[in-house]
């Protein structure tokens, strides 16, 4: 790998490509079909169907979904254009073929070829050294979900996690890298984190969309975004964005955008319950009997006599500032005018569908303002019924689970999992109170070794790359890290073993509908072998086996198979689905049908409808049973948990301050806020890989117009984008579509960093804070302050 | 289709939100090295802010859709008029399409164009360009790209058929040009903020080859 890939990709053409790549291909699949089904493996949020269709082994290109009349009610799982781009990913140049082995410094991405032997037999003696001297606890498996599908699973109940579990356990993790905010936010507030389908929007007259872009992040041909702009159209149902960019969504179907300043959201809501409480707009009735804390007759027992939202709001409360539309546009810069007509609005419209993407909460008061979208929700009565909605993002209706192949962990501790670096920085000194570890007061053993499957976190998807990559660096820390993958990645330059993963088409596999959790027409699939692995590819499945050998003999060995053949397992998994739901076609059929629709779309779920019905009867997993607008849960932690400077834990929904977000005083040196976000031309930092893409969709840096044009930057210019953190380098698009005052990027470009340190690839993450949010103990690396200027 | 029907394209633009899975799906179909596109998607975005000292916005008028575009197979092909050799056919289904054999890859064509259908393909030395997936036509399958749109914004057909169908003969806006000059066989659905062509409030953007594509990923 050390040679320059750059001769491969002066193509001509792609069958240049391919020619180059063929060699790798040993043999024809004896059936020699045409045509096979397969899917996009990544967790974009859709998860669609693809077909390869072969010519004499080899892939000559992908279509999608094409069966029945595709009316929406059996609409097609049409791929976009990430899974159509299969082939190039599959015969790519940057394509991981061999085992590789480090040759040098740890960091320094130099590697030669291995056999697959020579590599498992170093990975085994490392790793039973390790366990003799630290436990099983020094073992973990880092979040990465560049493939997800039953059995070949790169991350959670993968092969890894069964191989780890059956090994002794490993350390294991909570929370992710897009949710951590939000899950444990509305933990306490509804007890759970979801909203109802987005169909939901076909019966509001009012849909409020909060840092909530389905046409982007969920854009599959049968997931969110088609089915919110198919429904925003039947039920000819008002839009509003609220979101610091005029994103897609506002394309087409949104009626208004209301531009607002990154991680903000909170401010908007206490001046919108202001204004509502000022005019007697809201829903008395609803927050009496189903909330606890709006009002300081309902506040729980043990909490300040003035600790109720309305005293937070109306300015009664400790900080004595009424959250007026005044106070709030200073903040938000949305004018007080519009705040006063958007609450009135919002109250007068029934039911009004509100919803919120997981960009206001990926900040550093990420938590607080997922909760305080959520107050919004309850505020007007729309929780628990049709076109309404709780205020967090939506959810699926239906999905039908396959079995994974996990097996249990002795191991019960995990740690949030964006700490992991912390695991090994602090070791037995991480602590539940100070880093949120779970099921232990502290880790026993600091992580020694890290097994990183399909995954990029280690360093680009993290956050302060410069710093992550500093304690991968130090090989006294992590002891061994193997890294499992189809490409090479700037994670996995830190590694010491990579090992060449199979990808769909090379392997077969089953399919289940959406992780994005929404869908009204749940389907499964299956994912049929097209061809041989490229070079020496193995599926996770495999590689665990034979790891499996080397780390315990056959019994280990057929402890993780447990007896069974990669199809048996399918025949398995499929079976967890089919035995709770008998109407399913057998195992056999499916092979033979290969994709399976719900034969009529399932009602789209109203979430908390019991509760609504009757609180007493199906009462909220939170402490009172109602939802918590104030937490006691949270005022206790209040109390207890040790936090970094500047950080706090309030039992309330309220606005926070936090480091390098919208008020922070570093503002005056590092004008602009910044953040990063999903973008069509990858998932995360999938895809990057196949060039096309980088063609097609390339990585380009969003400044507004008026900033623009204070520091004579024009679409097209090189700029770098800096702060104290770090400096990225990419290309100006000038741009109305952004917030003045804010600038972004695409999330998931990756690093790649010149002699002085100025990350050319363009990755958000290298201006990003390692600080962990308060509660959560996630990523809130969308509070981001930087300058711009021309390269 | 019938072979004696004129091809043509539909594009709702209040469908599209340029995703790019047509663009795609025709690259690896056809086979398209880097650098060619048979099919682009223009966006096209506008509008300003009224924002006092305090950053505070009282007004805006922010815009942005998409035109996805490839070759509209137009009744009066500028491709054809300038193509010196000949090359350039209108042939069945009316679809305009390059004959390999002739073309000697003066570009005369590309420049023609106004819809920058007709692209050079250095490694062959001739021009390439949609020529509607007419083998699938053959075989009764749709284009690959029309096939491939998550949000169902491109459809295909006799072009008074599409018309009638989507009730609409709009065939120019911005950032294409007046369907004066080559009589496209476009039926475009108009975006709630399409603008008519040569408008000049906003401005065209089209993300292509910012960054070394060709470069090693590390």
């Amino acid at each position: 790998m050390q040679v320059s890939r750059r001769n491969f990709l002066k193509w001509s053409g792609i069958s240049g490509t391919l020619a180059a790549t063929t060699s790798f291909s040993k043999t024809v699949l004896p059936e020699k079909q045409e045509e096979f089904v397969g899917f996009c493996p990544v967790n974009c949020g859709s998860k669609c169907l693809l077909k390869a269709h072969t010519k004499d082994g080899i892939i000559s290109h992908i279509t999608t979904d094409n069966t029945g009349n595709d009316s929406y009610e059996q609409r097609q799982v049409r791929a976009c254009l990430r899974g159509r781009s299969t082939r190039y990913r599959i015969y790519n140049p940057n394509r991981v073929l061999y085992p590789l082995k480090r040759v040098g410094k740890r960091g320094e991405g130099k590697f030669k070829r291995v056999s697959w032997d020579e590599a498992l037999t170093d990975i085994a003696n490392k790793m039973n050294e390790i366990k003799l001297k630290y436990g099983n606890e020094a073992f973990y498996n880092p979040y990465g979900t560049g493939t997800i599908g039953s059995i070949m699973a790169g991350w959670l109940d993968g092969s890894f996690h069964r191989l780890l579990g059956v090994y002794g356990g490993y350390l294991g993790y909570h929370n992710d890298y897009s949710t951590g905010q939000i899950a444990n936010g509305l933990e306490h507030f509804y007890g759970w984190a979801w909203g109802g389908d987005i169909e939901n929007v076909k019966h509001a007259k009012l849909a409020v969309m909060f840092g909530s872009n389905p046409v982007e992040t969920r854009m599959g041909g049968a997931s969110t975004g088609y089915s919110f702009q198919e429904m925003a159209r039947r039920g000819n149902t008002k839009v509003i964005c609220i979101d610091p960019r005029y994103s897609d969504t506002m394309v087409g179907v949104a009626d208004e955008w209301i531009p607002i300043a990154p991680g903000t959201d909170a401010a908007l809501i206490a001046a919108l319950a202001y204004v509502m409480v000022k005019e007697d707009l809201y829903n008395k009735e609803f927050m009496d009997k189903y909330c606890v804390g709006f009002t300081r007759d309902t506040l729980p027992e043990g909490a300040p006599s003035n600790g109720s939202y309305m005293d937070y709001i109306m300015g009664t409360g400790d900080d004595k500032t009424p959250k007026t539309p005044e106070w709030a546009s200073k903040i938000t810069q949305i004018s007080s005018d519009r705040i006063v007509k958007l609450a009135r609005e919002i109250a007068s419209a029934e039911p009004c569908y509100i919803d919120q993407g997981w960009g206001p909460q990926r900040h550093q008061n990420g938590e607080q303002q997922s909760r305080a979208i959520a107050t919004l929700a309850c505020l007007t009565g729309n929780v628990g019924i049709l076109g309404g909605g709780t205020g967090a993002r939506s959810g699926s209706s239906k999905s039908y689970s396959l079995g994974s192949l996990s097996v249990n962990n002795p191991v019960k501790t995990t740690i949030p999992c964006f700490m992991w670096y912390e695991g090994i920085r602090l070791g037995s000194k991480m602590s539940a109170l100070e880093h949120g570890v779970r099921g232990a007061s502290h880790l026993k053993v600091p992580i020694k070794v890290m097994i990183n499957t399909a995954g990029n976190c280690l360093t680009n998807q993290h956050a302060c790359v410069s710093e992550i990559s500093k304690i991968l660096e130090d090989e006294s820390l992590y002891e061994l890290i193997v890294d499992i993958n189809i490409t090479r990645t700037h994670s996995n330059s830190f590694a010491d073993y990579i090992l060449p993963s199979a990808m769909v088409f090379e392997q077969e596999d089953l399919l289940q509908a959406s992780m994005g959790k929404c869908s009204t027409m749940p389907y499964l699939a299956i994912g049929e072998k097209a061809i041989e692995p490229q070079g020496e590819a193995k599926s996770a499945f495999d590689i665990c086996t034979l790891l499996a050998e080397k780390l315990g003999g056959k019994e280990l060995k057929d402890k993780f198979t447990d007896g069974k053949t990669w199809e048996d397992w399918m025949r398995w998994s499929w079976n967890v689905a089919k035995d709770k739901n008998p109407f399913l076609p057998s195992y056999d059929e499916i092979k033979r049908r290969k994709i399976w629709k719900s034969p009529e779309l399932v009602e789209p779920l109203v979430v908390f409808k019991d509760f609504r019905e009757d609180p007493n009867a199906n009462p909220l997993n939170t402490p009172s049973g109602k939802i918590e607008i104030f937490s006691s849960t949270l005022y206790d932690m209040s109390k207890t948990w040790k936090l970094m400077p500047g950080q706090k834990i309030n039992p309330l929904p309220v606005f926070e301050d936090v480091i390098m977000g919208a008020r922070d005083p570093l503002r005056k040196k590092y004008p602009l806020q910044f953040f990063g976000y999903h973008y069509k031309g990858r998932t995360h930092s999938s895809f990057w890989d196949a060039g096309v893409i980088r063609e097609i969709n390339p990585q380009e840096i969003l400044i507004n117009t008026l900033d623009a044009k204070q520091r004579g930057i024009k679409t097209g210019d090189t700029v770098i984008v800096r702060n104290d953190i770090g400096k990225i380098k990419g290309v100006a698009r000038v741009t109305s579509r952004i917030i003045p005052g804010t600038a972004a990027t695409y999330q998931g470009g990756w690093a790649k960093f010149d002699e002085n340190g100025v990350d050319v690839g363009c990755c958000v993450n290298t201006l990003t804070t390692n600080q962990p949010t308060a509660i959560a103990k996630a990523n809130g690396v969308h509070s981001i302050l930087v300058e711009i200027e021309k390269a | 289709m019938k072979k004696s029907d004129q091809f043509g394209f539909m594009i709702n633009q209040s469908r599209c939100i340029g995703c790019r899975t047509c663009q795609m799906a025709c690259k690896d179909y056809q086979d398209s090295p880097i650098g060619v596109n048979f099919r682009r998607v223009y966006e096209y975005e506008g509008g300003d802010f009224t924002v006092d000292e305090n950053n505070v916005i009282h007004s805006q008028s922010v815009y942005a859709y998409y035109t996805t575009i490839s070759c509209n197979h137009c009744m009066d092909p500028a491709c054809l008029k300038a193509c010196p050799t000949g090359a350039m056919m209108k042939t069945r289904y009316g679809i305009v399409m390059v004959n390999d054999k002739r073309c000697v890859g003066c570009q005369a064509c590309a420049m023609a164009c106004p819809y920058g259908s007709p692209q050079f393909n250095k490694h062959t030395g001739h021009m390439n360009k949609c020529d509607g997936c007419i083998d699938r036509l053959d075989e009764g399958k749709d284009p690959v790209c029309v096939s491939s749109c998550p949000f169902r914004a491109l459809d295909y057909g006799d072009i008074n058929e599409l018309r009638d169908k989507y009730k609409t003969s709009l065939a120019s806006c911005s950032p294409l040009p007046s369907e004066t000059a080559t009589l496209p066989n476009l039926a475009i659905v108009p975006e709630k903020n399409t603008k008519p062509s040569y408008e000049k409030s906003g401005k065209m953007h089209l993300p292509h080859k910012y960054q070394g594509v060709e470069d090693d990923i590390l």
